[in-house]
């Protein structure tokens, strides 16, 4: 029992900021508080601390402005990319067959497949990644908080809807299978970008700036694979997040959605979090970096 | 205005002058008030002072008795010491004429 409360007291320890944790382990030493105490006060301590986090604006504006538009975002183009790998996973894995390379017409198409899959993994990786970091970097201190709401935004964005795609008869043989349906998104979210993202955040928590080359080098390529996948974007927009009771196509609503400005700024917007990155390792003095 | 809580620890510390630290200052605050004080009520306050500019802290030796930890030092400075005397005036002259009995 005694050994379950110290490991617990070492855990709740390790939840607090490097620069406390080491001072509020020698007091609860010096003055031999009991374990079952340290524990209650401990918790107390973290409960303070977080409330006092989101007393401050910066993880309210990191929520309002990243976390939750970004990871609906995130969620809508990560599903229908997801479901479009699928497609060609269970083409190319589940059914290989030699002809795919043995045409040019065929090979064309799976090296297109296979390219354009790859691109559009990488580009979610560097905007979760970009964001784990930016929005751990500004709500340092609920950076958990927010990752987790990160996390919940990304994963349940999209529930209550489905895609174009699995509506599409065409698709039944993949879409039928459960891991292709609902498995293979889920899996996909957490490689490219749950990961990612937490990467990023532990990176912040580290180091509040990136050097400035390597920020400018990521605003880049960032920048760069955006662009190209600019279209894939709006495509996925448009045809990712289809009502499950609406009864015939939502020509209407996509209508409406095309004609709208956020759909045209959407590839923009998902550059913020870089664009932030390099401000902050291009402006904020080392004198700043250091203090904060 | 300081809280009460703030002006205790004001107190303490500026009682304990160099050897004002986490520990000391708790059991000092428990052995005049003759209640516990926990460990988050003591730094959430230590921080809420220190960024009002009443008290200075930093971290000092790590000792054997505290498995090898520092101890986070305080001291008040002019600012806090300004307050909690306007503090105590204030409560001087709040209970003037009164005589609380229990």
């Amino acid at each position: 029992m005694i050994r379950i409360q110290s490991w617990l007291v070492e855990l709740l320890l390790r939840a607090l900021d490097p620069s406390e944790r080491d001072a509020v382990d020698g007091d609860l030493n010096e003055l031999r508080v009991p374990p079952t105490r340290a524990i209650r006060e401990l918790l107390d301590l973290l409960a303070r601390r977080h409330v006092a986090a989101w007393m401050d604006w910066r993880p309210w504006a990191a929520l309002i402005i990243v976390v939750l538009p970004l990871g609906f975002a995130l969620s809508v183009i990560s599903r229908f990319w997801a479901l479009g790998t699928a497609i060609h996973v269970w083409l190319y894995v589940e059914n290989w067959t030699s002809a795919y390379l043995a045409s040019p017409g065929a090979r064309s198409d799976l090296f297109g497949a296979v390219g354009t899959h790859l691109i559009e993994c990488v580009a979610l990786m560097l905007w979760a990644w970009t964001i784990g970091f930016a929005v751990a970097s500004v709500s340092r201190r609920a950076k958990w908080e927010t990752f987790a709401l990160f996390a919940l935004v990304v994963f349940a964005g999209t529930i209550g809807s489905t895609t174009a795609g699995v509506l599409n008869p065409a698709n039944a043989a993949v879409f039928s299978l459960t891991s292709y349906r609902v498995g293979f998104p889920i899996v996909f979210r957490t490689v490219f970008i749950l990961l990612p993202a937490l990467h990023g955040t532990l990176k912040a928590v580290r180091e509040s700036t990136i050097g400035s080359i390597h920020a400018a080098i990521l605003a880049i390529t960032v920048t760069l694979v955006t662009a190209a996948l600019a279209v894939g974007i709006r495509v996925a927009v448009t045809f990712g997040w289809w009502s499950l009771s609406a009864e015939g196509p939502m020509m209407s609503a996509l209508a409406h959605l095309r004609r709208s400005w956020q759909f045209w700024v959407l590839p923009v917007v998902m550059t913020l979090p870089a664009a932030y990155v390099l401000y902050e390792a291009s402006w904020r003095s080392p004198r700043t970096r250091r203090i904060t | 205005m300081l809280g009460e809580f703030e002006y205790l620890l004001l107190s303490a510390a500026a009682r304990l002058g160099e050897e004002a630290y986490g520990a000391a200052i708790r059991q000092e605050i428990e052995r005049n008030t003759r209640c516990s004080c926990s460990v988050g009520a003591l730094y959430t306050t230590l921080d809420r002072l220190e960024k009002k500019g009443f008290v200075k802290t930093w971290m000092g030796d790590a000792t054997p008795e505290r498995g090898g930890r520092p101890k986070r030092m305080v001291r008040v400075t002019a600012k806090g010491t300004k307050e909690a005397a306007a503090f105590y005036r204030t409560v001087v002259r709040a209970s003037d004429g009164l005589s609380w009995q229990t």
